[in-house]
């Protein structure tokens, strides 16, 4: 094979020039990386071994030890959380509700700063739903098997007694499952111990058919949105994690 | 959330290997720098995962989500003078050097859906042999085969200027 032959066949080849292709007995370089940044791992017999790992793991080590010569990780921190504060909500819920329409999505994610008054909405421990609809002027509370109109935007509080790690889940009317706290994320989210406030997203319903399901599931440690994904697919949608609470919400929706 | 102190921590120990993630998917240092610091603001907000051994790979599935949502919010935007250069200077013919790959590369993964965009990068950026990938992604290795055959002919495509990507 010619020169740009071979560099379209192994197109990040430039990535790492000196780890030859892979052989059988060879962990893929997400090991060989991963047990460099740790420092150990069960990588580190096989890399004595391999003059090829050996290298690479060597290259990394130095090029890492480079970089962390000149990163400064206080002011790298510091852009961080400047980056954050410059961060705003960008949201006209009347435009995204049609979009979401248009789009003929379960539901659209959205960063809003709707006028909702936690103080006074949320009641309890656990997941509480509210909703609003074009006209009112006040959210209301979702109560189970409520019925809903497209177009209701919905906002989500949860509030537990220990700090922990959340997800709210959705599965739509056509069974189909979504994370949507932390939106499209593949990691619940921490949750800090009596929080009041509505969590960063709000999602707008679509006219959809059926029931749609919401499935809040609050553990003690991070958990991967994959494993209650994949148990959303019941119906009713049963879902289980050990140690964890996990509370689920049907919704009806009506045509308005 | 972390805080500042645990992400610092964070960023000591994997921040060479995200920056060198970003930069691999991109076609300046500006962006990468800019795409670095995305991740680990999400980083800083979702927390990292239990298993201590599954973080870079995560790190690096967060990298992938940054760049891929900073594309298409660009998507719209005209090509800079110095890719429409770019773009004519490559002749059908000539040899893959590394930045001009690189550029024709960023616009293939742009085009191509989320699931085949990592199967490209569980392949070609982390090594992983195409039985591996469909024992993760609970798929049949013909499809993933088919998808890195798909990616390869769009990429020369791409190459030889029969295609725009």
């Amino acid at each position: 094979m010619d020169r740009e032959g071979d560099a379209l066949s192994e197109p990040f080849k430039w990535l790492r020039p000196s780890l030859p292709t892979r052989r059988e007995a060879c962990p893929p370089a997400l090991a060989l990386e991963t047990y460099v940044a740790l420092g150990h791992g069960p990588e580190a017999g096989h890399v004595q071994g391999c003059d090829a790992c050996t290298r690479y793991c060597a290259e990394l080590t130095a090029a890492q030890a480079m970089f962390r010569e000149q990163a400064r990780p206080a002011a790298f921190v510091s852009a961080v959380a400047e980056r954050n504060a410059r961060r705003k909500p960008a949201w006209r819920w009347p435009w995204a509700a049609g979009v979401a329409l248009a789009a003929g999505v379960g539901v659209l994610v959205l960063f809003v700063r709707a006028p909702i008054r936690p103080e006074v909405r949320y009641k309890g421990r656990g997941l509480s739903v509210v909703y609003l609809r074009q006209g009112m002027t006040e959210p209301r509370v979702v109560e189970p098997s409520m019925r809903l109109h497209p177009n209701d935007a919905l906002r989500f509080f949860y509030r537990s007694d220990r700090p922990g790690h959340l997800a709210i889940f959705e599965r739509d009317g056509r069974g189909e499952a979504s994370v949507l706290h932390p939106f499209a994320q593949a990691q619940s989210a921490p949750l800090e111990q009596d929080r009041v406030a509505p969590l960063e997203h709000s999602v707008v319903l679509d006219a959809t058919p059926g029931p749609e399901w919401l499935v809040a599931v609050f553990c003690p440690k991070p958990f991967l949105a994959a494993a209650v994904l994949a148990q959303l697919h019941a119906d009713p949608p049963a879902v289980s994690l050990p140690g964890c609470r996990v509370e689920t919400l049907r919704l009806e929706k009506d045509l308005p | 959330m972390l805080k500042e102190a645990e992400l610092a921590e964070v960023f000591h120990r994997y921040g060479y290997f995200v920056r060198r993630r970003c930069r691999a998917l991109v076609d300046q240092d500006a962006e990468a720098d800019d795409a670095m610091q995305e991740v680990f603001l999400r980083v800083q907000k979702y927390g990292l995962p239990r298993e201590e051994r599954a973080t870079l790979g995560w790190l690096y599935r967060i990298a992938g989500n940054v760049i891929h949502d900073q594309r298409r919010s660009k998507r719209e935007q005209p090509a800079t003078q110095d890719e429409s250069a770019r773009a004519e200077k490559r002749a059908p013919s000539a040899i893959a050097d590394e930045p001009d790959l690189r550029a024709v590369v960023g616009g293939v993964l742009r085009g191509l859906d989320a699931r085949t965009r990592e199967i490209v990068v569980r392949h070609h950026l982390e090594g992983l042999t195409q039985d591996e990938i469909a024992q993760e992604m609970k798929t049949s290795r013909r499809t993933i085969g088919k998808r890195l055959a798909d990616f390869e002919a769009r990429l020369r495509l791409a190459w030889t200027g029969k295609e725009t990507p």
